[in-house]
């Protein structure tokens, strides 16, 4: 069967009379093929779901269509509502960040920080002109600081809190030069002269911040030091040629009135102790008209040269003392008088002016570590690591 | 065919129930054989599928008892492609010798009269797929020629040559190789 011959056979099918039920004579299979092809209509239907089920049972809600639009769309209005207000809340609190940030902030350059504090200032202008409150000062680590007693910055004679760290600054301890936040304590009170210390009964100082060097010994007359406090370790008796010594051994508890010093170098090497009895007027002490000779503690390693927060631990050798910086005699420093210190630990740069440690609150601290002064008064009583008051002005 | 078509469409777009379920039951059985013979498997699930979505778009129809009877089908012919889709084959590819063969002759007939469902799907599985929802759209759906080309949005002339094709090849088959039972 070709092509044609298939067109002529579809054409001659009676497709209407077939498809709509009709009896066609001559095509017996077809018409019993699209009878039961009709009968699958009359098929049992499947059963309506739960969700058809539902539908089907729906009251005549002739007046809930409208009320669910209504509240749908309230209920749109007001989340869309609500997402945008969240929205200009977020922004403008962002805003307002970034502009208070920005006039605070060091480091923002001035082209951004001229604006935002012009902005700053009008709303507080604006705050103080509705509420009638004045608005609370800056804090004092934060903008300018006029008055403090700085470069180009006069002191005002207001006291403020000066903190010990710097705006600017990352908290991290450095050797060298302070810069200029730290030097603020010396320019606001110079080199101490005119300042009375009245009011300062020498408690508190730990000693901390200071290493001792830099004191010529200037300021101390040796009176008020019993020899106490010394057990004559530490000193090998070098530097003293005996010279002067009449051979008698004199009390000097009373201050060592009437010894001829010897002619001493101010060197004492460490471990090799002379021959001396420990005790109140039984040590060489110091002489009163060579300042060098160093009035060696020698009960601790800790309490003479390193103050070491004032630990009192006896130490009859005086070798390179715990927390000190290693090798140097405990007590001395180059023949020097050597107050308290920090025990080794770095002290600041502002020492070497023949002054003498001031007392402090006893907490290290980069700004107040004390004003270079001259004149102090040296250690009286046991001259221990000064953590006990041994330390006083000169009245 | 009903007789107050207007009002249960109006009734069934305001949410009434009664008119929900008087225009299910007034299709349901087309829709159900109608892809019963189109080779659906689930033919519940697809048919609750069917009205729901008919339900869900009763707003946005505008027309009378012959256009909503098309829409309903266009719908069901929709998901009967998706389904076949989803199942990336048609059962009804499976060839007729599986369905157990019947004497021709004189018996021919009655055989004929007593034709299964699966016989009848068998049958159809030997058209092409354009030619088997003509035939079915037409005789199970009761369509008309413009109607299923409206539903199978295709010219009217085009519908009438499938359909013309797929009696001619349903003949051919009947004759070589018997009517399936």
């Amino acid at each position: 069967m070709n092509l044609p011959d298939d067109d002529e056979d579809v054409r001659r099918i009676p497709d209407e009379p077939l498809l709509a039920g009709e009896v066609v004579p001559g095509e017996p299979e077809l018409t019993s093929f699209v009878t039961a092809l009709r009968a699958q209509a009359a098929v049992e239907p499947p059963a309506p779901d739960d969700r058809l089920r539902a539908l089907f049972a729906a009251s005549p809600p002739a007046a809930v269509p409208p009320n669910r639009r209504r509240t749908g769309v309230r209920r749109a209005v007001a989340v869309v509502g609500a997402s945008v207000g969240l929205k200009a809340a977020f922004v403008t609190a962002a805003a307002a960040v970034g502009i208070v940030g920005a006039a605070t902030v060091h480091g923002v350059p001035a082209a951004v920080q001229q604006p935002a504090k012009a902005i700053v200032g009008v709303v507080v202008d604006g705050w103080h002109a509705v509420t009638q409150v004045e608005p609370p000062a800056p804090a004092s680590h934060t903008g300018d600081c006029t008055g403090c007693g700085g470069p180009d910055r006069p002191y005002d004679g207001v006291d403020r809190v000066v903190t010990a760290l710097a705006p600017e600054r990352d908290g991290a301890e450095r050797a060298g030069a302070r810069d200029g936040v730290v030097r603020t304590w010396g320019d606001r009170f110079g080199d101490g002269a005119g300042w009375d210390r009245a009011g300062w009964d020498g408690a508190g100082w730990d000693g901390a911040g200071w290493d001792g060097a830099g004191w010529d010994g200037a300021g101390w007359d040796g009176a008020g030091w019993d020899g106490a406090g010394w057990d004559g370790a530490g000193w090998d008796g070098a530097g003293w040629d005996g010279v002067g010594w009449d051979g008698v051994t004199r009390d000097f508890s009373g201050g060592g009135d009437g010894y001829a010093s010897p002619d001493r170098t101010g060197s004492v090497d460490a471990g090799s102790s002379p021959d001396v009895v420990a005790g109140s007027g039984d040590v060489p002490t110091a002489d009163r008209s060579v300042d060098r000779w160093s009035p060696s503690d020698g009960r601790s390693g800790h309490g003479v040269a390193g103050g070491g927060g004032g630990s009192s631990t006896a130490s009859p050798h005086p070798g390179p003392r715990p927390g000190s910086d290693g090798g140097a005699d405990p007590g001395t420093n180059g023949g020097r008088r050597v107050p308290p210190t920090d025990g080794g630990r770095e002290a600041p740069a502002y020492g070497g002016r023949g002054s003498q440690a001031p007392p402090t609150d006893g907490r290290r601290s980069t700004v107040d570590a004390g004003p270079r002064s001259t004149g102090w008064d040296a250690p009286r009583g046991s001259g221990r690591g000064g953590t006990d008051g041994d330390w006083s002005p000169r009245p | 065919m009903l007789d107050r078509f207007d009002e249960l469409l109006a009734a069934a777009r305001d949410g009434h129930g009664e008119a929900f379920e008087s225009l299910y039951r007034d299709l349901v059985r087309p829709v159900a054989a109608y892809l019963r013979t189109r080779g659906v498997e689930d033919v519940e699930g697809l048919t609750n599928e069917v009205f729901l979505a008919v339900f869900t778009g009763l707003p946005r129809f505008d027309g009378d008892q012959s256009h909503f009877r098309s829409w309903v089908f266009t719908i069901a012919h929709r998901r009967a492609v998706d389904d076949w889709r989803r199942r990336a084959h048609s059962p009804l590819a499976e060839p007729v010798a599986d369905v157990e063969p019947v004497a021709r002759g004189s018996a021919e007939d009655d055989a004929l009269a007593t034709l299964s469902t699966e016989a009848v799907v068998a049958l159809l599985g030997r058209l092409t797929v354009d030619q088997r929802d003509v035939l079915t759209l037409r005789v199970v759906a009761d369509l008309t020629l413009e109607q299923t080309a409206d539903v199978l949005g295709k010219p009217v002339g085009a519908v009438k040559a499938l359909q013309r094709r797929g009696l001619a090849a349903l003949r051919r088959v009947i004759s070589r190789q018997g009517v399936p039972r």
